[in-house]
């Protein structure tokens, strides 16, 4: 796999000089390499933390860890679509579209969690 | 419009395509600046709306039942499901590698990194497939609970995108241009990307 990598390194400038439609797919290693190990790590920690506070009795988890999985889960999905699907250099509209999907799901898996919250007091 | 010679040049006896920046982009309205085919973005546009209503039904359903919800969730293994996430994310980063080595016109490299790809798919499955298994044998299955009807569509949907995403990794395999290629590890990342919106939302939020 090093050579892979390392062939694919050595072939970034040639990427970034050419002048085809889908130069902005042109994603070095290393920052493919970057986003994924980001993603993973968010990925570990989530699962950490989850199993840390596991209590297994089914407690509601407050606004802020809600708030703070569904930012972790957002990211990768955001890093994912810039980086990997090469939304990065799209129109302002069509990038903007994937990112409101995105804050609505965030928006409103958190806005349920608020009412729950809520409705639990 | 006539195709002129820059355009044919682009089809050339390797196999190698790439969009035609004029047409294209009267066709598509800016989706040709996006890697693959511009119909699977709009694929991948609708995907992401069906799923996304799935996720808000999910937890519109969690407001009626909050104890429930919780409680079903339990019997779900959150390890599991971290453990496919990474899967998920180590095959992306395999597609992406893929789209570097068809750039590279290396045919070989590319579908190796495809067959990475592939490999880490059907790993995705059996662990899914051992997770339905452990519910099954506990006796929980699609009609238990509005907790588990839920999951057993949102997460049984998703397997089949990652079976047809098999057979699209496949069939771009057998004919490695770089749009078929981008086209194909598009349709990946999708499935990539939904899943880690569904990972917090079902496993871990409570």
């Amino acid at each position: 796999m090093d050579r892979h990598l390392t062939v694919a390194a050595e072939s970034d400038d040639i990427s970034a000089s050419s002048t085809t439609l889908n130069d902005g797919h042109g994603l070095s290693s290393r920052t493919a390499i970057f986003v994924w190990l980001l993603a993973s790590g968010t990925t570990v920690m989530s699962m950490v933390l989850a199993l840390i506070g596991d209590d297994r009795t089914g407690a509601m988890l407050g606004i802020l860890p809600a708030m703070t999985i569904m930012m972790v889960g957002s990211l990768k999905a955001w890093l994912i679509l810039r980086y990997y699907l090469g939304l990065g250099p799209s129109a302002d509209g069509w990038r903007g579209l994937f990112i409101a999907f995105l804050i609505v799901i965030f928006a409103g898996v958190l806005a349920a969690q608020a009412a729950m919250i809520l409705m639990n007091r | 419009m006539e195709p002129d010679q820059d355009t044919i040049a682009q089809h050339d006896d390797s196999g190698l395509m790439d969009h035609d920046p004029q047409s294209a982009s009267d066709a598509w309205g800016g989706l040709e600046a996006l890697p693959g085919h511009p119909l699977m973005w709009v694929l991948i546009l609708s995907e992401l709306v069906v799923f996304g209503a799935f996720l808000l039904t999910f937890s519109a359903a969690r407001i009626g039942d909050p104890a429930g919800f919780a409680n079903d969730q339990l019997h779900l293994d959150r390890v599991m499901g971290g453990i496919n996430t990474l899967v998920l994310l180590t095959s992306g980063l395999f597609a992406v590698f893929a789209v570097r080595a068809i750039k590279k016109d290396a045919v070989l490299q590319c579908r190796v990194w495809l067959a990475g790809t592939a490999v880490l798919g059907i790993v995705f499955l059996i662990v899914k497939l051992i997770e339905y298994g452990t519910k099954i044998d506990a006796g929980i299955g699609l009609e238990t609970s509005t907790f588990f009807t839920l999951y057993y569509l949102i997460t049984g949907f998703h397997a089949l995108h990652v079976v047809m995403g098999l057979g699209v990794l496949g069939v771009v395999a057998i004919w490695p241009n770089l749009t078929n290629i981008e086209t194909g590890t598009a349709f990946w990342h999708m499935i990539d990307m939904v899943w880690v919106l569904v990972f917090p939302v079902i496993y871990l939020l409570r």
